[in-house]
Parts: C-alpha cells; sequence; structure tokens
C-alpha cells in the first residue's frame, strides 16, 4: 500500500473520504494491528460482528468494541503507549514495593522496559506474553493491592480538596462574624461614651474603662477560629512534605497489631461434630435468646486444645531457669 | 515487706467503695505510677471479688491498649495494686468544650478501643464494664482498657452470669433484659454507644432509671421483634414494652451527621439488637471504616486535656 | 514474695508490640508459663531450699528447747532427738499430695464445679512451694484454698455457708487468705486441661470423620475428665501445657486412636503404609506452625509417664508425718508422753497424741 503522507493523515483509505469534505470524520485503530479506518467505515464493516481487517494483506480479525480513538498521530506511538498501559497495569509495583532499595527497583524498571520493548517491535512476542500472563497470575494480590492505592491516593487527594474548601469557607465566614461583631463593639463603645460623658466627671475615665470592657468582650467565635486553625495547621488528611504530598503512615495499616493468630492448627467445622452437651444447650430457649453461638464456644475449645501445643517447657525454661538457679 | 518502700505514695486522687487511688513514684527508675489500695477490713467474705478479679485478669494481658499492672504488693494487711499512670480518661475529652476533634480522632480511639477489647476476648475474657471513663489516656495518647473489677472469664457455657453489669447507658438490649448466658457481645454493644457518644459528643442512650433505660433504648434504635431476634419473647419484661419503629438510614445519617456510610455500617453492626448477629471484635477491626480517609490520627498527635 | 514477681515480670516486656502474636505466644503470656511452669531441675530445688529452711529453723528450735530444758534425762534427750525429726522434702510432698487428693473428694461431696475443685488444688499445691507444711499445716490451708478458688472461679459462696457445709469455722478458713494470695504471687488465673479435651474431642470427630464410634467417643471423653483431675496431682502440671498433658491422657486411654489422629492430624510417620499416604493429604500438616510430630511425641510420651508415676500417699504416711511435725513444733510432748507412758506402764498403750489429731483431720 503506497499512500502519499499527507494523504495518509487526512483521508480514510478505504472509503477514502476525506476530511477536508467532513470535518467531524474521527478516525478509529484498533490495537490489534493499528490501522487506520473511519468512523463510518468501522460502523459499516464491523456491526455485524467481527471481521477481517480492511486493509490489503491484514488478516487480523477485528472486533468493534475495541476500536479506540488514535491519540497519536504516529500509530507507532499510539501503539507504544498502549503497550505500555497494559504492561505498566500488570508491573505496577513503585518504589514502596522495594523499602527503598533504588538499585532492586531500577532492575525492575529494566525489565519491565525490556517486556515493552520487545512487545512493541514483534520479538518474542509469544514467550513475552507468556511471562507477562505468568507474572499477572503470581501477583494478583500485590497488583489489585497497587491499583488500589493509586485509586486512593487519587481519592484522598480529592477529599483532602474538599476538606480544606470546607475549613477555608468556615473560617471566612468566622473572620466575617468576627468584623461584625467589632464593628458592633466599635459602635457600642462610642455610643456609652457619648451616654456616659454628659453625666460623668472625669471623661478620661469613662473612656478607659469603655475600652477595657470592649477588650474584655472576647468573641466566641474568635476562640472558635483560633480551634479551626489548629486543625488546618493539623490536616488530618496528609502531611505535605518536599511539596509533594506523602500518605502520613508509610506501614500498611494493620487492624490488629499483629494480636491475631492466622495459622490456627484446627478447622472449625461445625457439622462435623456431634456434641450433644453444646447441642442440648443450642436449643434452650434462654440460650437462644441471649445470644449464645455453639460457634463460638467450638472455636474457644478448639483454641484451648492448641493453645500452648507448642511450648516445650523443658527447653524454654532451661535458660531462663538456670539463670536464677545460678 | 520490700515492696511498699519501692513506691512513694503521694497525692490521693480519688476514692471507691473498696479502693483508694494515690499517684506516686517507682522508685528506682522515678517512673510515675498509680497505686490502688483495696480495703480490705469490712468484708466478711474475706478478700473482695472486684479486687480478686483485677488481680487475676490483669495479671494475665500485656497489650498496649489495656493497662498494665505493674506489681501487686501487701502492706499493712491491705491489698496494693501498682499500675501505670495514666492522668486522662475519654469521658474527661469528651465533655472538655474547649477541646475540638475530628472525625480521624474518633477513629483513632475506637480503634484503640477495639484492640483492646478484641485483646480481651482473645483470652476469653469479658471485660463487662466499658465506659469512656474506663477507656484512659496515656501521655503518648494510647487509649487502655482499666477497671477489670467486673470482668470475668467466658466460663463454661453452662454457667449462669449475672445481668447486673455494665453502667446503665452502655448496658446491651440482652443485659437490659436479664440475660444469663450471654457473651463477649455485651461489651461489643458499650463501644457502639461509646462510638456514637464520640460523635454527637453527648451521651447517647441516656436512661434515667433502669426501666427507663430499655424505653430510651428502644426509642432510638427501634423494638427488636421475634423475626430479628428470636425467642426474645422468653424475657418476661419483653412483653412489657413500648413498640418503635426501627430508625431509617436517612434518621440515622442526619443524627450522626459527620460519620461516613463506612461508619454508620460498623456503628449499626456494634449497635445490633440481636446479640447472636451483632458483630464480634473482628469483623469490627476488619471494617472498611477503617481503611478508608481519613486516617486515624496518629496516638501521639490526639487531642490532649488542656491543663487547668 | 512481692520481689519474685518483679522477676518474672522482666520476662513478660520482652514482647515487641509489632511482631505476631500466636496462641503458643498468647499461652507464652500467661502466669501459669511464666511463673507456674518449671524445669525438674528447678523444682526439686525449689522444695529442697523450702525443705531445708523450714528443716533448719527447727533444729535452731530445738536447741534453744535444750538449752532451755537443761532438766532433761539423757534418755528424755534421746527421745526428743529420735521423734523430733524434721520432715525430708519427700515426706512434704507426700502430705501435700494426699491433703490435695482430699481437696478433690471433698469437693466432690460439695457439688463443686470441676474446675473449681482444680483450681483449689493448683492453689493449694502452689502454696507449697513457697512454704513448708513446718511452717503452714496443710490441713489450716485445705478450706481456704477450696473457697478462695470458690471466689476466683466466679463460684462465689458466702463465707458463713460455705463454713457450714465444710464444718469448720469462717476465722479458719480466712485466718491464711492473704498469705494465700501472696504465696500465689497474686496470680490466679489457671488453665486446666478440661476444654482442650473438649477441643480434641471435637477435632478427633473432625479429622477422624466417620471413623469414630460416637458412643464409644463419649466414653472416651468421661475416662479422660477422670484422668485429668488425677494428672492434676501430679508434677506433669509444672512441666507440661494443658495440651500436652491432655494427649498424654488420650494416649493413656486409646493408644491406637491417639497415634491414629497423630498421624493424620500432625503427619507422624510410622511404618504403616496407608496412613503415610493420608498424612501428605492433610493440609494442616504444611502449615508454619505445625510441630515436630516425632518431638510431640516424644514430649507427649514423656509427660505420660510423668502421669503414670504419680505417688498416692498411704494413709499411715500421712499419720506418720504429721506425728513428726506434731512434735517439731512441740518437742515437750515427747516428753510428757514418756513421762504418761512411765505412769500407767501396766496399762495399754495410749495413742499418740499426733496420730490423733491426723484422724480428726480426716474426717
Amino acid at each position: 500500500m503506497v499512500v502519499d503522507d499527507d494523504e495518509k493523515k487526512d483521508m480514510c483509505p478505504i472509503c477514502k473520504t476525506d476530511r477536508y469534505l467532513s470535518p467531524d470524520m474521527r478516525f478509529l485503530v484498533n490495537p490489534e494491528c493499528y490501522h487506520k479506518i473511519c468512523e463510518s467505515c468501522v460502523d459499516r464493516i464491523f456491526s455485524l460482528g467481527p471481521a477481517q481487517c480492511p486493509y490489503e494483506g491484514c488478516d487480523k480479525i477485528l472486533r468493534k468494541n475495541k476500536f479506540k480513538t488514535q491519540v497519536f498521530d504516529d500509530v507507532k506511538v499510539e501503539k507504544e503507549v498502549d503497550i505500555r498501559k497494559r504492561v505498566f497495569n500488570v508491573f505496577n509495583k513503585t518504589l514502596d514495593d522495594f523499602d527503598g532499595d533504588l538499585q532492586a527497583h531500577n532492575k525492575y524498571l529494566e525489565e519491565v522496559e525490556d517486556i515493552v520493548y520487545n512487545l512493541d517491535n514483534g520479538i518474542e512476542v509469544a514467550s513475552t506474553e507468556e511471562k507477562l500472563r505468568t507474572y499477572e497470575e503470581l501477583n494478583k494480590q500485590l497488583i489489585m493491592a497497587n491499583i488500589k492505592r493509586s485509586r486512593q491516593d487519587l481519592d484522598s487527594f480529592e477529599q483532602r480538596q474538599k476538606f480544606e474548601k470546607e475549613m477555608k469557607l468556615k473560617k471566612r465566614q468566622l473572620e466575617r462574624q468576627i468584623e461584625e461583631e467589632e464593628l458592633a463593639n466599635r459602635e457600642w463603645a462610642r455610643r456609652e461614651i457619648i451616654n456616659q460623658i454628659s453625666t460623668a466627671e472625669d471623661p478620661e475615665d469613662v473612656i478607659a474603662h469603655v475600652k477595657k470592657t470592649v477588650k474584655l468582650k472576647k468573641s466566641s467565635a474568635r476562640r472558635k477560629l483560633e480551634d479551626l486553625n489548629k486543625v488546618l495547621k493539623n490536616n488530618p488528611y496528609m502531611t505535605v512534605s518536599n511539596g509533594l504530598m506523602k500518605k502520613k503512615d508509610v506501614k500498611p495499616f494493620t487492624p490488629f497489631n499483629g494480636d491475631r493468630e492466622l495459622h490456627k492448627r484446627y478447622v472449625l467445622s461445625e457439622s462435623h461434630y456431634d456434641d450433644p452437651f453444646i447441642k442440648s444447650l443450642q436449643s434452650k430457649k434462654e440460650y437462644i435468646a441471649s445470644g449464645f453461638r455453639a460457634d463460638l464456644i467450638y472455636d474457644r475449645m478448639l483454641t484451648e486444645a492448641f493453645m500452648g501445643l507448642g511450648c516445650i517447657i523443658s527447653e524454654e525454661m532451661q535458660t531462663t531457669q538456670l539463670s536464677s538457679v545460678s | 515487706m520490700i515492696a511498699q518502700t519501692e513506691y512513694s505514695k503521694e497525692k490521693k486522687v480519688g476514692e471507691g467503695t473498696y479502693a483508694v487511688v494515690y499517684v506516686g513514684t517507682k522508685l528506682s527508675n522515678e517512673r510515675r505510677i498509680a497505686i490502688k489500695e483495696i480495703k480490705t477490713s469490712g468484708f466478711k467474705d474475706g478478700l473482695d471479688m472486684s479486687a480478686i478479679r483485677e488481680v487475676k485478669y490483669l495479671q494475665e494481658m500485656q497489650h498496649v491498649n489495656v493497662i498494665e499492672l505493674v506489681d501487686v504488693f501487701m502492706a499493712q494487711k491491705n491489698l496494693n495494686l501498682v499500675l501505670e499512670f495514666l492522668p486522662a480518661d475519654l469521658e474527661m475529652i469528651i465533655k472538655d468544650t474547649s477541646i475540638l476533634f475530628t472525625q480521624a480522632d474518633i477513629k483513632s480511639w475506637l480503634l484503640m478501643t477495639l484492640r483492646g477489647v478484641h485483646h480481651c476476648h482473645r483470652n476469653f475474657i469479658l471485660h463487662r464494664d466499658l465506659k469512656p471513663n474506663n477507656l484512659l489516656l496515656a501521655p503518648d495518647g494510647q487509649l487502655k482498657l482499666a477497671d477489670f473489677g467486673l470482668a470475668r472469664n467466658m466460663g463454661s457455657p453452662q454457667d449462669f452470669l449475672t445481668s447486673n453489669v455494665v453502667t446503665r447507658w452502655y448496658r446491651a438490649p440482652e443485659l437490659l433484659f436479664g440475660a444469663r448466658h450471654y457473651t463477649g457481645a455485651v461489651d461489643i454493644w458499650s463501644v457502639g454507644i461509646i462510638f456514637a457518644e464520640l460523635m454527637l459528643r453527648i451521651p447517647y442512650l441516656p436512661g434515667k432509671d433502669d426501666i427507663d433505660q430499655i424505653d430510651v433504648t428502644f426509642r432510638a434504635l427501634g423494638t427488636p421483634t421475634d423475626r430479628d431476634w428470636p425467642e426474645i419473647s422468653t424475657f418476661g419484661t419483653y412483653n412489657k414494652i413500648q413498640v418503635y419503629p426501627p430508625p431509617s438510614r436517612e434518621e440515622l445519617r442526619r443524627r450522626f451527621i459527620a460519620a461516613t456510610e463506612n461508619a454508620l455500617n460498623l456503628m449499626c453492626g456494634m449497635l445490633t439488637m440481636n446479640p447472636h448477629k451483632r458483630f464480634d471484635p473482628t469483623q469490627c477491626l476488619t471494617s472498611e471504616y477503617f481503611v478508608e480517609l481519613p486516617e486515624p490520627t496518629t496516638p501521639s498527635e490526639l487531642p490532649k486535656l488542656t491543663p487547668k | 514474695m512481692t520481689t519474685s514477681i518483679n522477676e518474672t515480670a522482666a520476662q513478660k516486656t520482652a514482647v515487641p508490640s509489632s511482631i505476631r502474636i500466636t496462641d503458643d505466644d498468647l499461652y507464652r503470656h500467661s502466669t501459669q508459663y511464666r511463673i507456674w511452669s518449671f524445669t525438674p531441675e528447678r523444682l526439686t530445688q525449689i522444695r529442697t531450699e523450702i525443705n531445708a529452711r523450714a528443716g533448719a529453723k527447727v533444729e535452731e528450735e530445738l536447741k534453744n528447747f535444750f538449752a532451755s530444758h537443761l532438766d532433761l534425762s539423757p534418755e528424755e534427750k534421746e527421745a526428743v532427738k529420735s521423734k523430733a525429726v524434721p520432715v525430708t522434702t519427700h515426706e512434704e510432698l507426700l502430705l501435700v499430695n494426699y491433703f490435695a487428693r482430699m481437696i478433690l473428694s471433698f469437693a466432690g461431696k460439695m457439688n463443686l464445679p470441676t474446675e473449681v475443685a482444680a483450681t483449689a488444688v493448683a492453689f493449694f499445691r502452689r502454696f507449697f512451694l513457697s512454704n513448708s507444711i513446718l511452717d503452714f499445716p496443710p490441713k489450716e490451708v485445705f478450706h481456704t484454698s477450696l473457697f478462695f478458688a470458690c471466689k476466683t472461679e466466679n463460684y462465689f459462696i458466702g463465707v458463713e455457708s460455705f463454713a457450714k457445709k465444710a464444718k469448720t469455722t469462717t476465722e479458719a478458713i480466712l485466718k491464711h487468705e492473704f498469705k494465700l494470695l501472696e504465696s500465689l504471687n497474686f496470680t490466679l488465673m489457671n488453665h486446666h486441661p478440661y476444654k482442650a479435651l473438649h477441643g480434641f474431642f471435637l477435632d478427633i470427630q473432625n479429622v477422624l470423620s466417620s471413623r469414630v464410634d460416637m458412643s464409644y467417643m463419649g466414653q472416651v471423653y468421661t475416662n479422660c475428665k477422670r484422668s485429668i483431675s488425677d494428672a492434676l496431682l501430679t508434677d506433669a502440671v509444672y512441666f507440661y501445657t494443658p495440651p500436652q498433658i491432655t494427649l498424654a491422657i488420650l494416649l493413656m486411654e486409646d493408644e491406637a486412636l491417639m497415634m491414629r489422629y497423630m498421624q493424620l492430624k500432625f503427619g507422624l510417620q510410622v511404618e504403616d503404609e496407608e496412613a503415610k499416604v493420608q498424612s501428605t493429604q492433610d493440609a494442616d500438616s504444611q502449615s508454619p506452625i505445625t510441630i515436630n510430630a516425632a518431638k510431640l511425641l516424644e514430649v507427649i510420651k514423656s509427660c505420660k509417664s510423668v502421669i503414670e508415676n504419680k505417688i498416692i500417699p498411704a494413709k499411715d504416711d500421712a499419720v506418720k508425718i504429721t506425728a513428726k511435725m506434731h512434735y517439731c513444733q512441740k518437742p515437750m510432748a515427747v516428753v510428757q508422753r514418756m513421762k504418761r507412758q512411765r505412769e500407767a506402764s501396766s496399762t495399754a498403750a495410749t495413742p499418740l497424741p499426733g496420730e490423733a489429731d491426723a484422724k480428726k483431720q480426716k474426717t
């Protein structure tokens, strides 16, 4: 296919419609082959189901729903960006996942670049694709966690903005309130002075006294404002450092803080237990009403059965008790 | 006795029916401590049950969110419990109107409370008196469960337990009905009420007496029926009570204006009427509420009591 | 006494909050492990020391006695020296065990729950790990232990009704309560193997599902429960954890059943092809906390032999030891008895005062 570069840009190679003639024309590409086809051709050719790419010599079978708008003029760039997106969605580790080990992180990035390069240039495509799939299988959890994390970063950014906006609004309200109160106070002082001066002997005294009273009227709005400023300073969402937003806690959140047995030595399987005693309690009305739970009783008894099974006193006590002997 | 010279008693800070509390110092390392001196005279049955319980359970637990029993000693025929010194409690913080606290602070306190409760239940111990003034605050911001005078083992399933436990406002519905075979769910209810109180900054269900408590509880949260709480009619008092509809989600949203949906889910889980379906500590701690933003405030950055 | 708790407290602070706390760690936090678990050597050492201390005190008092009774005849002196001999460590142990056994039967007569009786036995035996029977006659601590156990196990009985049931006085019950609490190092929690037994009863059903006859399992359970009470009178409680004691008792009750369970549960290897195949199917055995099955069996077997070597003191022994204690405390009684014997040499010998005492105790 030999098409002039300029032509290639603005003319659909299938229906030969020219952009100059129909300005709302949009070009779409399908990541299978990245051949550019105009929207109306896509509608026409693929509406009835998957079909072969209309380009001469291209045998890819394309689906309509896979077509997308071309972002970059250069199809090659478009293709690379897509590959990158796909690979980075899977290989989504960040420096944090390497505990800040820069070298390890760099090595990882290099590996990922190799994969992108191979896919982009059609080198060892099958084995590289396999590599991608295997990694995805093995690291499903980590990948999901990282996706969630980046989404949360975005969320918290939005939440923070919302929070700050609310706080600032409140702040403005309080400031306005303080202004109004001060205005009123000044007015009150002015009148008070006039009123009192007409009856009092020493005008200086009167003025000093009224001023003091006004000062004491520290408004409640002002106190609230001070508190508000404190909250704004201890912004609960983020701490800002180096102008970058960072999550407060680098450690992941652990609900139990380690205080939980994750590898129980038993499997609780209520259906296997024939325990006439517990079963008799389970059917009593006053037990049911009290919230009695047979599963909790079974779990408790089983926990006690294995709690300390691995403590070998004769060995563990050897050192501590020998030292107390000496 | 050697021990009594190891500690100094400096100031009496409280006196209850069975104990006097002093602030003091551990002389060997200058550590601030509290000494609870248990009165032993005038109890015809020997050593008081509350003292026994407190010693028994605190000796077994080592957790950052449970008060530490540093030492125990006898002096002049009195039993002395040496406890870590905790200058404030959550009730003081809630009541001090000059302190402003955020949703993140509430989350942090709730998290520490639940971790403490989880540890108790993991050791098969029921606290049975959770309320804001039994949640003490250390100078470093850590919250600690204290006062184990009503605690007991989750004994054998056939044991009869007394329903006369937990301070009234924090008492679970099954206790209000006089249940004798209740579970750790009674502690979770108390935590749920404390959660609500932290958000409202006033007691959530302040009943005037035991009868009123039933009324207040169900007026706020709806009267349970035989359908959502099987065999509830086994309790004698159930048939005499007023029937209220449960609050709609919208009503709860309006009452707890700052709560997120996850916060409401957790609170409703803890305040589920039927103890069988109420959240357990594991369900509470793995709630979405704790992972959504804002993150719980780091204990050391929590609001503190302003010295007067 | 109060300082010893500080020493052990040093062990308890060694757990940083960030690491994972397993159920075994939880047991290691318990006072039963921290304060009341020993190696056999350490336990022997404790008992020997207590006995030596009390023995030295007796010798000292005898010296004082002879010094203040210079008018004694040589025969009288000899008689005192031969009768007022301090008890040996073994004799202390015998008498403590004798009374501990009595606590069990007494609690049974009072219809107290099994766990209360077990706790009372534990309290009573621990009391004599810091006190000698020469300082505190066991019969004086007997009721105190039982009454105190009722309180700590939430089975409260008023002291007056307890005294009435136990046919003793409230003063006698409460006299040593503080001393007991102090001797217990202010630690009151007990983990008895009964709950562990219940747990294994469930787990065996699961692991050997449909291969066990339920009515037979019920019988095993009942027998084992009785054997646990027996084991609580042995030193196994100091050397092994409740699950280990329970497995040892199950092994004693039905070795074939237990071995089968251990194969399937912990992947214990035996010369049995079928078992090998099945043990590999058990996913549990792959978890990181699974104990080395062979090692576990070794521990359980040694626990079993400790339980089987239980000492059942005869009544005669108890009477003899009690008499010895009596003469140690009151050397003058030997002299008085000689005098009485000389005066009434023709009539039949009167029973020893000590024996009479011992008989009274057993009612």
